[in-house]
């Protein structure tokens, strides 16, 4: 059964003098532990999608349905419980809280959850440990590099066990060993924990590694290749 | 809910310091405030007591007993106490009295060679006056009324007008005044002495005779217009005990009318209760422009981190936590320089309520005001807490607006900001 469902999704900005189209009429389905990737050069729409898929924005047109819920059909403070619950987030510049170690990142989305605070922190320590941080725990990000902190992001990305990731563009700001380290550990996290990934990106170190791939130009999905 | 709240709150308190400086510049500048104005407070208040105190040393005393009707400017000259040697035994009866003095006043002229004066005469009891009032103490040339002396008809008066008549002792003047049957009398004095008052207002104003000698002049002997009488420490501290010892003695003195000092010159009650708004109000204006210190140090600080919170909202933080975490940050901020204002403002109040402050250079102005020279600071603990709760308040609603913006910011945009 598909996890994501994309019908005819649209989204236009009015913002500007003339209408930009950043997705224009995209129909996708993704299934429940896949490890996909939305492809193409900046601005052909894959973070706009991106943020759509999250709910982190709403569609001019056409619907997102995630596990049978149809997203923008949620009020805005259901929303964000919805992605509380369902979705994990990796952005680009690793956005972590700075005042708070690696661990507290990590555990962040379970205190919001109310998860007790044994289990939450029992939780944390086995994804620092995945990622290769269990001795950093009690490090502030600033005193992580950006490699580890992207580490840290993951983390906390599968905390709540979410039923998918997202990750947008998340090798972008790393040299080439510290995006090989962050993606073996993805990869072996989608093959663990079963979860979802879905990138945006145009690395083709993630492109590599991605078993399906759909590749993006002015908000269509030109073409969509699968490899085992 | 708890583990939310304990998050929220390390996060606020973590980020109050990401910004040392800017965070240290706010507690100061709410410290300093809060100390400036609980000294402010306690330099008012210190003034206005010492004034009170210069007024019931000099003339109140701590209560006063009239016939009903008597006013106290003077003017009423039939307003005599009936029986007032009875009343006045029973006055010094009261177990929380320590001293009681009568009174018979006239409004007077005084004539001298150099020029004429309007004033107060005051025909006194000079060994009971010297239980109640300062001046019997402060005389700076002559004596006060002394039995010893050979004068009945010795007068004292305030070293302002012996200044401004150039008189000195042993000198003549006239008096001049009305008797109860509009008779107009006017009697021979000799300046017996001249006192050092707490105001060169009231060293003009009044002038003291023996009572005896008074009463016989205007012919109404054993006439007495006021009893003063002071209490013990205890009872004259607080004004409802102060009221219910007075309460006590009317209940001894039927026909009477028993008053506290605020209830005979309630002018003096007024400047209290009006000083008390009006540094409510400077506090305020104050705290106020404190304030927007913090809105704008808090607008500062959310704009700066559009992007983290814009994370926060994009990962499922609700718009109430993030508006309670700006809010918490607020307070946070209030919660330790609030404090630090309160126990420098107490620490300041203490020394100086204990050491004064000299204004010496401007004692002749301050004599204009029945002010002494040297100032003691109340320590204003009274006000500690509505201080404290106007801070708080302030500062919350000075979070309203970061918070506002705080939360309407929109995620993906917020994220994209450098």
């Amino acid at each position: 059964m598909s996890l994501i469902e994309l019908s005819s999704l649209t989204k236009i900005y009015t913002e500007t003098a003339s209408e930009v189209v950043a997705v224009n009429g995209i129909n996708l389905t993704v299934e429940a532990g896949e490890f996909a990737a939305l492809v193409g050069p900046s601005g052909c729409g894959k973070t706009t999608l991106l943020n759509l898929i999250g709910g982190l924005d709403r569609p001019t047109r056409g619907t997102v349905r995630v596990d049978n819920t149809d997203l923008h059909r949620l009020s805005d403070a259901d929303l964000v419980r919805f992605r509380l619950e369902h979705i994990g987030f990796v952005f680009q510049a690793y956005n972590l809280i700075p005042v708070l170690t690696a661990l507290e990142n990590t555990v962040f989305i379970m205190e919001l959850q109310g998860i007790p605070a044994a289990e939450r922190n029992r939780r944390g320590m086995e994804l620092l440990d995945a990622v290769g941080l269990a001795d950093k725990a009690h490090h502030r990000p600033a005193q992580l590099s950006g490699g580890q902190q992207q580490r840290v992001a993951v983390a906390r990305a599968l905390a709540s066990k979410p039923a998918f990731v997202l990750a947008d563009e998340p090798t972008a700001n790393l040299d080439s060993k510290s995006a090989a380290t962050l993606l073996d550990i993805m990869v072996e996290l989608n093959r663990t924990e079963g979860t979802l990934f879905l990138f945006s990106t145009h690395d083709p170190r993630v492109v590599d590694r991605a078993k399906r791939t759909f590749h993006l130009e002015d908000g269509v999905i030109l073409r969509e290749e699968r490899r085992n | 809910m708890m583990a939310v709240g304990t998050s929220l709150l390390r996060m606020a308190w973590r980020n109050i310091w990401r910004n040392p400086v800017r965070s240290s510049v706010v507690f100061v500048s709410m410290g300093l405030g809060v100390w400036a104005g609980l000294f402010l407070m306690g330099w008012a208040s210190g003034i206005n007591n010492a004034r009170v105190q210069a007024a019931i040393d000099d003339y109140l005393a701590h209560g006063q007993v009239h016939v009903p009707g008597y006013v106290s400017d003077g003017t009423a000259l039939k307003a005599l106490v009936p029986d007032a040697r009875k009343a006045l035994a029973a006055l010094e009866a009261h177990p929380r009295v320590t001293g009681a003095a009568p009174r018979l006043q006239l409004p007077a002229m005084v004539q001298a060679a150099t020029g004429s004066s309007g004033l107060l005469v005051q025909g006194v009891d000079p060994q009971r006056e010297a239980l109640l009032f300062t001046v019997p103490r402060s005389i700076t040339e002559g004596e006060f009324l002394a039995d010893t002396s050979r004068l009945f008809n010795g007068v004292v008066i305030g070293d302002a007008l012996a200044k401004r008549l150039d008189l000195r002792v042993g000198d003549p003047v006239v008096f001049t005044y009305q008797d109860t049957a509009g008779v107009v009398h006017s009697t021979l004095y000799t300046i017996e002495g001249s006192y050092h008052g707490t105001s060169s207002r009231t060293e003009e104003a009044l002038a003291y005779v023996r009572l005896d000698h008074l009463a016989r002049e205007v012919e109404l002997p054993n006439a007495v217009h006021t009893l003063s009488f002071r209490v013990d420490d205890a009872s004259a501290r607080q004004k409802e005990e102060l009221e219910a010892v007075c309460a006590d003695i009317q209940s001894s003195l039927p026909g009477l009318r028993v008053q506290t000092w605020r209830q005979a010159a309630p002018e003096m009650g007024y400047v209290d209760e009006i000083m008390a708004q009006a540094l409510m109000l400077f506090m305020g204006i104050m705290l106020l422009a404190m304030a927007f210190g913090i809105l704008n140090t808090m607008l500062m600080a959310i704009l700066e981190r559009q992007r983290e919170l814009g994370m926060l909202m994009a990962v499922g933080m609700t718009r109430a936590r993030v508006f309670a975490l700006v809010v918490l940050e607020t307070v946070l901020l209030t919660l330790v320089g609030l404090p630090f204002g309160l126990l420098l403002g107490h620490g300041t109040l203490l020394l100086t309520s204990r050491v004064g402050i000299s204004l010496e250079m401007f004692a002749d102005g301050l004599a204009e005001f029945g002010i002494a020279p040297v100032i003691y600071p109340e320590v204003v603990t009274h006000w500690y807490l509505p201080v404290a709760l106007m801070v708080f308040v302030l500062s919350i609603l000075a979070a309203l607006v970061p918070a506002r913006k705080a939360v309407s910011l929109n995620p993906i945009e917020s994220m994209r900001a450098l």
